[in-house]
């Protein structure tokens, strides 16, 4: 219980110097997005809708820096992340909404799919190598290694621009770009079989991307986990191969990674900025995109915010997953 | 870990020689390239010919020109933002990890914030504050961003050799701090930290390759990054210029390959669990 | 990436600035009556139904249907499909084409402007539309300045807008200021029943709009948004599609291959080498459509060593190989500028507005010229150097331009650039994100600029008075040069006092004169716009040959007239 309540405290802090970090990025950079914004509104306004529109956006330069930093705060906790200067009079909040469900359907699909072939791959290429000492190298080792580092050498948006031309233009298997065919519902059953039509080429796309990572990091876990005394052990007692592969080494093999998750799912976020643009897929990645071309401070900073806060909290599950996981984590937690 | 440890591993050995080779492009481009790689005024959408090697682009630009001089940019970048962030992990993960207390607690504080935060998503961010400026900005904003995960990782090794018993006696000998982590931590961790300095070249390289990709680099400046950008935006593949578009990508993967074996193959090389022998 | 997304990419139409610009129309004009259907359109022999399927390629749609907000900011067809205008002006043709305005007429005195509005009209929620709401609107952005977007009340010298009977609206002004018709036909008009109880008309979104346009909503996502017909719209049978689709998506090649899959059948981009990698994989179908309706200058900063020397800026001029420039930024899709145009004239108006008397200060691509220009104005060459005529050297001189994704401008500035060097004007070149852009060309914070003519209307005085006007000088103005004189100044106050086309053209002619000696900027290329469609499943789209509309953006009001037009084939 007090390690859970320690894990929530740090969660907290980090959360709290994200946020602050966010408050105070803007600010420090140069420039000024608020004349930036008032030019675009097409600069024939008078000093009163100027000041209006300033207080619309939170740019009210009377406050004082504290002070802004306080209201901020204030709006955060009640999940008003400002206006958008690109989609005034939409909040950040109601874009990001719209966007969000997107994201983290194609990126935890691929995540979960990734993670899976990854480790299985990892997993088997490690087992190989470690049953094949007598001919010094296994095959499927020697070639997923390099695999899994091209894999993770593959700049997400060129196999992405190759995979829309060729597989979704000239063979015409997938749709060219978007999430879903306008004007069909997506609760109803053709919506959902055109979302999965439209997410498949994304989703595969950002699944080769992250799983070279897994492999690797597999691999490696796995190849240290054999070294262990307790499986030489088992296997001197004559346990089945299999057996000592699966109960025993891939089980402890994994754990190590999970602690890992954090780093794996950066890069899935990441590619999936990239990856969004070439399938025009309306997703949270693209949005950031457009906030950054617009120099749309509000909604850039709320987007960052949220990918933030998602990474945290996925960060925080998986540690708690851990201590479930590993005995001895649990044990520790319980002093 | 020795340089012969590096060449008898064969995964090291052809990742080095890749990188050897783009290095010799990237010092020699002036001398190699036929022209100029920013010149416009050669006709465009020219096929490969003994003139042109890779063609033109429908800028008028040559292709292979432009991929000579990318090689230079790339991989400085890579190497540039490497070291960078292995300065960074020198004080963030060795140092912290290594004097503990308060300021341990502090450093590996913000360590642990920078893990969270999302890298590309800041990264966008960042250079969409800072735009418009040379490629060495990139490199500083990839830089602030690719730190944290090989700090902590630099930091339990640090802990862990912390109290052995040749630090122990350095420290009674009145070594100040910084002499003892760099001559008696460092060499003792000089495999992680080689490793840890190509996978951030391999995230810088890519990093930069993405952010040109998006148009927040400077399109006027040449590199494989920007050289996709005007191939994506000329509909390359539409007009049938392969060549454009497939040779800065392929280089791209090929570096980053290189990069991304040696930072296996050092890793395998310095872990005893993951030595063939 | 490239990524239009707001502004557009390799194309860039300025959306934004244009905005604030669009809807212009002078005296001088003829009024077309036809209401921009073309007769083949009006038989009523064509299919009627269909859904048309357009993509534009700029991004999110937001949930925002109000027409007093910067076009752009609203969805797509609030402007095209849903509200309508007075007049709307094909800055094309120059021709103005009545809507919910059918005639208009100015006192001798040009102080007051009688507008007759149509009748038969009923709004989409079935409440019937009078002169009234016209009253309102303009009464209600007289209330809200922050939706006065155009400067309708603000320093135009209106005074009071009254309906006067069911059909009639009159405007009336304390100065004379004919050329104010323009802005005055381009309001969006709103009903006076739905908006007065409204009182934040700049921040409401309203999700529930009822207008007079063809279309009525039929459903948005921020992906699509889609329009079905009006069946009580006031032009009989029309229109004859049954449904329009606006989608967004978020790069020009997604747009560009489904146009080429036949997925959509419209969408606004710059396609690059659109003969080659467009029109060639299927002739029959394949369609573009690109008419200069602006120009692409390089501005000087007319205020600001070195380039406060008009000598040196003309000789500049002669230096601007532009039809490289063209063809390498646009590949032969789009014109080079001449010496004529550089009065800022766009090319549609040149045979009515320019005088042949101006022929001999004209410039065209010649660097001995260019050169010997120099030499006479005691600049002089040395390592490849250029000096002052004071034998200082020019230090380096940074070429701004917006983006990023503006492709096209990063090729033109590249050129300028490789040319400026030719004359020894070392220079590099910077793109700021449209928002710096967009705020340092006003404020003058620049040396050279790459960027369009601000305003250009169905005269050359619209463009002439955003561009060469003093008190458009400013941190919020179109005098982006900075460049003006009282002789200036004066034709322009006589253009305004007139109605006599032939006053008119002299002073223009004057202005014209002024701006071909000094150069304040130089015209490299057109700027069209990016008109792209495929005929397999509708016709009727305007081309050179039929140009009912502009061929604009959809979500641009001249798209109204396309969708009126098209119909299955």
């Amino acid at each position: 219980m007090r390690y859970l309540l320690r894990r929530v405290a740090v969660l907290l802090l980090t959360a709290w110097v994200a946020v602050t970090v966010n408050f105070a990025l803007p600010r420090l950079m140069p420039g000024d997005p608020a004349s930036n914004m008032i030019a675009r509104y097409g600069g024939q306004m008078s000093p009163r809708a100027r000041e209006a529109i300033m207080i619309d956006f939170g740019l009210n330069t009377h406050q004082s820096l504290l002070g802004q930093y306080f209201s901020y705060l204030g709006q955060i906790l009640t999940g008003n992340l400002g206006t958008s200067y690109t989609f005034f009079p939409a909040s950040v909040t109601s874009m990001i909404r719209q966007a969000l469900p997107w994201t983290l359907g194609m990126v935890g699909f691929a995540t979960i799919l990734a993670f899976l072939f990854g480790i299985g791959l990892g997993m088997v290429a490690a087992w190989r190598r470690g049953s094949a000492s007598w001919h010094r190298e296994s095959r499927l080792d020697t070639a997923l290694v390099p695999t899994g580092v091209m894999l993770s050498a593959m700049p997400p948006f060129w196999l992405a621009m190759m995979l829309v031309y060729f597989v979704s233009y000239k063979l015409g298997w997938f749709p060219i770009g978007g999430g879903i065919k306008p004007g069909l519902a997506k609760s109803s059953s053709a919506g959902l079989i055109d979302i999965a039509r439209h997410a498949v080429l994304p989703a595969f796309t950002l699944t080769l991307i992250a799983m070279g990572g897994w492999i690797l990091l597999m691999r490696n876990s796995m190849l240290t986990v054999l070294n262990d005394d307790f499986v030489k052990f088992a296997r001197a007692k004559g346990l089945p191969n299999r057996s000592i592969a699966y109960r025993y080494a891939a089980r402890n093999a994994i754990l190590p990674i999970f602690t890992q998750f954090a780093m794996a799912l950066g890069v899935v976020v990441g590619g999936q900025v990239f990856i969004e643009i070439v399938y025009s897929y309306p997703g949270i990645g693209y949005l950031l995109l457009t906030a950054v071309y617009n120099q749309d401070y509000p909604l850039m900073q709320g987007i960052f915010l949220i990918f933030t806060l998602t990474l945290l909290l996925a960060n925080f599950l998986v540690e708690m997953l851990y201590v479930f996981i590993d005995p001895r984590i649990r044990v520790e937690a319980g002093k | 870990m020795s340089p012969r440890a590096l060449l008898h591993n064969r995964r090291a050995a052809v990742g080095a020689s890749i990188l050897v080779f783009f290095a010799l492009v990237a010092l020699l481009a002036p001398l190699i390239a036929p022209y100029s790689p920013s010149n416009m005024n050669y006709t465009p959408g020219l096929a490969m010919s003994a003139k042109h090697l890779l063609g033109t682009n429908s800028n008028g630009q040559d292709i292979f020109s432009q991929l000579i001089w990318g090689a230079r940019t790339s991989l400085s970048v890579g190497l540039l933002t490497g070291t960078l962030i292995c300065l960074v992990q020198l004080v963030m993960g060795v140092f912290s990890g290594y004097v503990g207390g308060k300021a341990d607690t502090a450093l590996s504080s913000v360590t642990n914030v920078f893990l969270v935060l999302p890298t590309l998503p800041l990264l966008i961010v960042l250079s969409a504050y800072l735009r418009g400026g040379s490629v060495f900005v990139l490199v500083g904003v990839i830089a602030i961003t690719g730190w944290a995960w090989g700090a902590r990782v630099l930091r339990a090794q640090a802990i862990a050799l912390r109290n052995r018993p040749f630090v122990e006696a350095a420290r009674i000998s009145g070594e100040s701090r910084w002499h003892i982590v760099l001559a008696h931590i460092v060499p003792n961790m000089l495999g992680i930290m080689v490793a840890n300095f190509f996978g951030a070249a391999l995230f810088a390289v890519l990093a930069e390759a993405g952010l040109e990709f998006i148009g927040l680099g400077n399109p006027s400046t040449v590199t494989w990054g920007t050289m996709l950008y005007w191939a994506q935006n000329s509909e390359a593949m539409l007009q049938g210029m392969w060549v454009w578009i497939l040779a800065p990508g392929l280089c791209i993967l090929l570096l980053g390959t290189s990069l991304g074996l040696l930072n296996f193959a050092v890793d395998e090389i310095a872990n005893p669990n993951l030595r063939r022998d | 990436m490239k990524r239009r997304i707001e502004q557009g990419a390799k194309s860039i139409k300025p959306r934004r600035a244009l905005a604030t610009l669009v809807g212009v129309v002078g005296v001088a004009v003829v009024l077309s009556l036809a209401l921009g259907v073309t007769t083949s359109a009006r038989a009523a022999s064509a299919a009627s139904g269909g859904t048309l399927n357009i993509e534009m390629p700029w991004g999110t749609i937001a949930d925002n249907f109000n027409p007093m907000v910067p076009n752009g900011t609203n969805a797509g067809g609030t402007l095209s499909c849903l509200y309508e205008q007075l007049f709307f002006l094909n800055t094309v043709t120059s021709q103005i084409v009545p809507v919910l305005g059918t005639k208009s007429a100015w006192s001798k005195d040009g102080l007051k402007l009688t507008i007759t509005t149509r009748s038969g009209v009923t709004w989409s929620d079935g409440k019937p539309f009078s002169a009234a709401d016209v009253a309102f609107t303009f009464n209600y952005i007289k209330q809200y300045p922050a939706i006065d977007l155009n400067s309708i009340w603000k320093g135009s010298g209106l005074t009071s807008v009254a309906a006067t009977g069911a059909n009639t609206v009159v405007f009336t002004f304390s100065k004379p200021n004919t050329p104010m018709f323009v802005f005055i036909a381009g309001v969006y008009i709103i009903p006076e029943h739905i908006w007065s109880s409204n009182t934040s008309p700049n921040t409401d979104t309203n999700t529930k709009p009822v207008g007079t346009g063809p279309f009525v909503l039929k459903s948005f996502s921020p992906t699509a948004v889609i329009y079905d017909k009006n069946p009580n719209y006031w032009m009989a049978g029309k229109p004859s599609i049954n449904t329009v689709v606006l989608a967004a998506v978020k790069s020009n090649d997604t747009a560009l291959l489904d146009l080429l899959a036949g997925n959509i059948d419209y969408t606004y981009d710059a396609i690059t080498n659109p003969a080659k990698t467009y029109v060639a994989k299927n002739p029959a179908t394949n369609k573009y459509w690109w008419p200069d309706t602006n120009i692409n200058f390089l501005y000087f900063n007319t205020t600001k060593a070195p380039f406060n020397d008009p000598k040196l800026r003309r000789a500049i001029a002669f230096g601007m190989n532009t039809k490289l420039i063209a063809q390498r930024a646009y590949y032969g899709g789009v014109d080079a500028s001449n010496g004529g145009q550089d009065a800022a004239v766009t090319g549609g108006q040149l045979k009515a507005w320019y005088p042949s008397s101006l022929k001999k200060l004209e410039w065209s691509y010649n660097v001995k010229t260019a050169k010997a220009l120099l030499k006479k104005a005691g600049y002089k060459l040395k390592g490849g150097k250029l000096l002052t005529p004071k034998g200082k050297a020019i230090p380096k001189q940074q070429i701004l331009i917006g983006g990023p994704g503006w492709t096209d401008y990063i090729v033109i500035a590249t050129m300028v650039s490789q040319e400026l060097k030719a004359l020894g004007i070392s220079s590099s070149v910077v793109q700021q994100p449209w928002g710096s852009y967009s705020t340092n060309l006003p404020k003058g914070n620049y040396q050279l600029a790459i960027s369009w003519g601000n305003g250009p209307g169905p005269t050359p005085y619209f463009m002439d008075y955003n561009d060469f006007s003093k008190s458009k000088i400013g941190a919020t103005g179109t005098n982006w040069s900075r460049f003006w004189n009282p002789t200036i100044n004066k034709a322009l106050v006589t253009y305004r006092g007139s109605s006599d086309l032939k006053v008119q053209k002299t002073a223009m002619a004057t202005i014209m004169q002024q701006v071909m000696t000094n150069a304040p900027m130089v015209a490299l290329t057109g700027r069209p716009n990016w008109f792209d469609y495929q005929t397999k499943s509708f016709t009727g789209f305007p081309d050179a040959t039929n140009p009912y509309n502009d061929a604009g953006a959809p979500d641009s009001p001249g798209a109204r007239l396309l969708y009126l037009n098209v119909h299955l084939s």
